[in-house]
This record gives C-alpha cells, structure tokens and sequence, in this order.
C-alpha cells in the first residue's frame, strides 16, 4: 500500500513538475496564437479597407465622369441650336460656339485626368474643378442661350425696320392719290416705335449679358432681368404682327386686293 | 410663218418650265430676280420694294416669318427657362460628400 501510495506521489509529483516546467513554453504558444489571430484580423480589416477604399475612388469616379458628362450633353445641345439657327450671322456662330467649343475641351481633359486619379481626395478636386472653372449650369449655358436668343431678334427687328421706310413710301404714295390713309399711318407709326425701342432693348440687353463673367457677383440676377425684357419683346413683336393683320386688312380694302385670312396674332 | 411662231411658243414653254423648275429646287432664284419684292427665302423678311400691287403679299410674307421667329423664340425662352432652374449646387454638395 504504502509501495503504491509512494508510486502515486511521484507521478502526482513528476507531472506537476512537469507541468510547472512547460507553462512557459505553452504561455509562449498561446501569444503566438493571439499575435497570429491579430495579425490575422489586421489584415483582414486592412484588406476590407483597402476594398472599400478602392470601392469609394471608383464611385467617386464614376459621379465626376457623370458630371462632365452631363454637362457635355448640355453644351452639345446648345451648339447644335447654334449651328441650326437661320438668323445668326456666320461670325456671331463662331463666336457663340467658341466658348462652349473651349469649355467642351477643358471639361473633356477633366474626365481624362478623374479616370487617371488615384485617390478619392484627387477626384474630388478634380470634380470641383468642374464646377469652379467652367460653371455650365450656373452661367455658360444661360449666358449663351440668351444670347443665341438676343442675337437672333436682332437680326429678325434688322429687317424688319428694313421695310418701314418701304411702307412709309408707299403710304406717301397711296396718299398722293387722294387715297385716306389716316388709319394705315398710325399703324406704320406703331410698328415702327414698336421695332425701334426692340432694337434699343436688345442691344442693352446684350451688353448686360456679355458682361457676365464666371466671376461675376449675381449672374442668376441679370439672366433673370434680362429674361424678363425679352417676355416684353416678345409682347411687342406679337403686337407688331397682330398691326400688320390690320394692315393688310386696310390695304386690300383700299387697293381692292381680294380678302386673304390673316394668321392669329395673338400666337 | 405658222413653223416659226410653233418654234417660238416651244421655246417661250420650255423657258418657262425651266425657271419654274429652278425655282422650285431653290438653286437658282430667278424668278426673284424677275419678281424683286418676293424675298429668296420664303420663310423670311421680304427685302424688295413695296407696291400696291405686291402690298398684300409682302406683309403675309411678312407676318408669317414673324411668327416662325416667334415660334422659335418661344422654344428658346423654354430652353433659357430650363437651364437658368439647373444649377451647379447639388453637384457640388455631392462632392463635398464624395
């Protein structure tokens, strides 16, 4: 008995002994296992960071290439309305379209240079950029369309005003043959007031916008103002027509020219 | 005699459709050279003269470029309307949270 408790206790005793001597080398394993999970972790957090920040350069991308292209499709538009127009002149197109043929160039080197970037804080200059330096929305395209707009009319009250010494002639020649033409010359009269104080407008109209500047202070202000004059422009062309209608009305009864339906003029 | 005055009216026919036929392709505007107060476009001002007798046409003429100017005008001041309610703001708020 005393043979087999004997045996116990050194086994009892070896074991702790052991034990006691290999703490070390397991405590040793366990770090290594904390420090491998946690080098494990980091590199997962790093490559899921890594992902995600890959992920937002991409969207970041993505949005500044929308822009430039958005804004693209907008000055493409108004290029083709120029080239389209039957009033401008062949030097006031080129000169029309020389702005936004500049602002499509500067906007196209942008998308280049945000699809090279590397980083989302260089996309997001980049994207600014398009916003700062070429302000389509906020003054490019308005300024151009109004002029486009101002400059057509122009032409349009040109020739227009071109015929009232015409008309005027004609009155003075009616009148010389004893015909009463003391209704048709209030008219003439009211046309011609009418062009000349449209042609006066116009021209204001045009300086004020030409001096928008992408730096100017309140650009929405003036295109605002100027829109305005040209809704009075447009009441005063209307007007000229719905006196040409009576006009013709006059001279056919007073030449004895058969009765043609006048358009509406109040369109 | 008859052979000559034939020969005459074929060639006074044969003109005639040729400057209708011009004048219809817009290639060569002879007949508003023949006519001054019609304008080469029909669409637009008339420049000639204005007499009694052409009085009527040159103001229909007239009125109706006016009002093809107006229509465009009106398309125009749409556009303008439009561009001047599109602003740079959200894109540059979208930035700013890029």
């Amino acid at each position: 008995m005393n043979l087999i408790n004997r045996k116990i206790l050194i086994t009892i005793t070896s074991v702790a002994v052991l034990s006691f001597n290999a703490m070390p080398a397991l405590a040793q394993g366990n770090k290594l296992s904390d420090l491998i999970n946690r080098g494990n972790k980091e590199v997962k957090a790093a490559s899921q960071a890594a992902d995600k920040s890959a992920d937002r350069l991409q969207k970041a991308k993505t949005y500044g290439d929308r822009m430039v292209d958005n804004r693209v499709a907008e000055l493409n538009r108004v290029l083709s309305r120029i080239q389209t127009d039957t009033r401008l002149t062949s030097d006031e197109k080129s000169s029309l379209s020389s702005d936004i043929q500049n602002a499509l160039s500067g906007l196209n080197q942008l998308k280049i240079k945000i699809d090279a970037d590397t980083t989302v804080e260089s996309v997001k200059t980049d994207a600014k950029s398009i916003i700062t330096n070429y302000k389509v929305y906020a003054v490019l395209v308005p300024k151009i369309r109004l002029l486009i707009t101002i400059d057509s009319l122009l032409n349009l009250n040109q020739k227009m005003l071109a015929l009232i010494p015409k008309l005027d002639s004609l009155v003075a020649t009616l009148q010389s043959q004893g015909k009463d033409v003391s209704t048709i010359q209030p008219l003439v009269a009211d046309i011609k007031t009418r062009l000349q104080d449209t042609n006066t407008r116009l021209t204001k109209d045009k300086n004020t916008v030409l001096a928008v500047t992408m730096t100017s202070a309140d650009p929405h202000a003036t295109f605002v103002s100027v829109r305005q004059d040209l809704a009075s422009v447009r009441a005063s062309f209307a007007q000229v027509r719905a006196d040409i209608g009576r006009l013709r009305g006059l001279f056919q009864n007073l030449l004895g020219t058969p009765k043609i339906a006048s358009p509406s003029a109040s369109k | 005699m008859g052979k000559v005055i034939t020969v005459i009216v074929v060639i006074l026919v044969l003109v005639v459709v040729l400057l209708l036929v011009t004048q219809k392709l817009n290639q060569v505007p002879v007949l508003n050279k023949l006519i001054p107060q019609t304008a080469q476009n029909t669409n637009d001002i008339p420049t000639g003269s204005i007499t009694p007798q052409n009085a009527d046409q040159v103001l229909g003429q007239t009125d109706a470029a006016l009002q093809n100017d107006m229509t465009q005008m009106d398309k125009d001041l749409q556009a303008i309307d439009q561009s001047m309610q599109s602003s740079d703001t959200p894109d540059s708020n979208a930035v700013n949270n890029l």
